[in-house]
């Protein structure tokens, strides 16, 4: 895994819910440059544990003096934004991933529909970036439930193919209408919660799109859940997954040997065959097949958890 | 079919006929492939998304139409093809670049710079055409013998 420490060199807030954090390389090297929808992963080491969070890059793509993310503090999840708005200050040095992309733009399309819902807007910041450079048409929505709350709209150009819906004001987004009629060679990029993510694609599906036009990526990190217990197979080695903690996190923490990319269940990385199962296994990435959920033989240690009374993995 | 822009590409004599009766929505006739071209691009710039394409004719037809549709932006999975009559390839000379249709016979004469070129089977969806190799580079001369193409 290509890791890069960096030096944070700026925080600062876009919203009450938002921090936007900037890394720069501490002597000043240049980082590589990166595109559109790329994400980094970010270690937040604390006390035994390291927890990495993957976060989608909003700075220019072609700008390799440092890397910018945008970060929601989410109580209620397993703390690892918690950690960045509480922890991370000026200064620090954060290890991070050399950015990789699981959403890029489709470059073959003559136009691009970009639709965020909420936090889902930071994969966009820099799409925009690269789609100005290349001069292609685009047009992108952006919906928030209130204007308070819309920290992308620090962020967003004032112009006329950037539209924000806020529920609040009773402007909601009709899918429909941006939509229908779209010419031919358009693709749409959906990024926010599942809901919008569906509504996009069953929107696009009623509307006849081919389902190579319609792309999306979710904003997940990985649920806390109740503590269970797994067993690896080659050791015998009984590993507990705590509330707080995927199961990644704990084969990484009990120094089981696991490869991983994106860490929301969405690149397939860290795929493992699971040798005996007495229970249900709770998927909850978006790489296995309904078929391959329902066999039960196979698990997603970034995202998925277990309920039941024996877990035994094939590593 | 009251949706349907039809391109007939050199039809038979009843055929304009037997489709008007359909009654599409348009009906575009073109005297051949490099005519129909134009029109078809220009039917293709005014739809939206959610057109379908079905493409039905010779290799030829099918991939410089369909090319020309991918370079329209439309997506591959939005296309439907049918094979329909002679097997003959349309061929492009991986040296000049020249595209020759219609080719019956493995190898084949290029018909824009001469190279004598095997028939590959190695489609380009991009380009909508086989791709021919010169079939004697390395020893100049000896060509093998000249067969039919069968599918």
């Amino acid at each position: 895994m290509n890791k890069l420490t960096l030096q944070v060199t700026k925080v600062e807030p876009l919203s009450p819910l938002v921090k936007r954090f900037r890394f720069e390389d501490p002597n000043g090297a240049g980082l590589p440059v990166f595109s559109g929808g790329a994400h980094i992963t970010v270690e937040m080491p604390e006390g035994e544990i390291i927890r990495r969070n993957s976060y989608s890059l909003v700075s220019d793509p072609y700008d390799g003096t440092g890397y910018e993310i945008a970060v929601r503090r989410e109580d209620t999840g397993r703390g690892g934004s918690r950690y960045m708005h509480e922890k991370v200050s000026e200064g620090d040095l954060i290890t991070i991933s050399a950015p990789k992309n699981m959403f890029q733009l489709d470059l073959r399309a003559r136009k691009h529909v970009l639709i965020a819902g909420g936090i889902g807007i930071t994969p966009f910041l820099s799409q925009l970036r690269q789609l100005d450079m290349e001069q292609k048409p685009f047009e992108l929505h952006y919906a928030a439930r209130s204007r308070k709350e819309a920290a992308g709209l620090a962020l967003l150009p004032e112009a006329a193919h950037v539209h924000v819906h806020i529920s609040d004001e009773g402007a909601r987004m009709d899918l429909g209408d941006i939509l229908d009629g779209q010419p031919l060679g358009t693709h749409v990029y959906t990024c926010g919660p599942e809901g919008l993510i569906k509504a996009v694609a069953d929107q696009a599906a009623r509307l006849n799109w081919p389902v190579s036009s319609v792309h999306s990526e979710a904003f997940t990190s990985p649920p806390p859940g109740e503590p269970f217990t797994v067993t690896i197979a080659s050791t015998g080695q009984a590993i507990t997954v705590k509330a707080n903690q995927s199961l990644l996190e704990a084969l990484e923490e009990a120094k089981v040997e696991i490869d991983y990319s994106c860490r929301g269940g969405a690149c397939g990385r860290c795929e493992t065959h699971v040798s005996s199962c007495d229970g249900r296994i709770l998927h909850n990435d978006h790489w296995l097949s309904e078929d391959e959920r329902a066999a039960q033989t196979k698990i997603m240690p970034c995202m998925s958890r277990f309920r039941g009374a024996t877990l035994e993995l094939d590593l | 079919m009251d949706q349907a822009q039809v391109l007939l590409v050199a039809p038979e004599a009843d055929a304009e006929a037997r489709m008007k009766s359909l009654q599409p929505r348009g009906l575009h006739i073109a005297p051949d492939l490099d005519a129909a071209g134009p029109l078809f691009r220009q039917l293709l710039g005014t739809a939206r998304m959610g057109t379908q394409l079905f493409l039905a004719g010779s290799e030829g037809l099918m991939g410089a139409l369909s090319a020309l549709a991918v370079a329209e932006g439309l997506p591959l999975d939005a296309m439907q093809m049918e094979h329909r009559g002679t097997v003959a390839r349309r061929m492009q000379c991986v040296h000049c670049k020249g595209v020759t249709d219609n080719v019956t016979t493995d190898p084949f004469t290029c018909s824009h710079c001469g190279l004598t070129l095997f028939v590959r089977d190695h489609f380009s969806r991009r380009l909508g055409a086989f791709q021919g190799v010169c079939v004697d580079a390395e020893t100049p001369g000896e060509i093998p013998d000249t067969v039919e193409i069968r599918p």
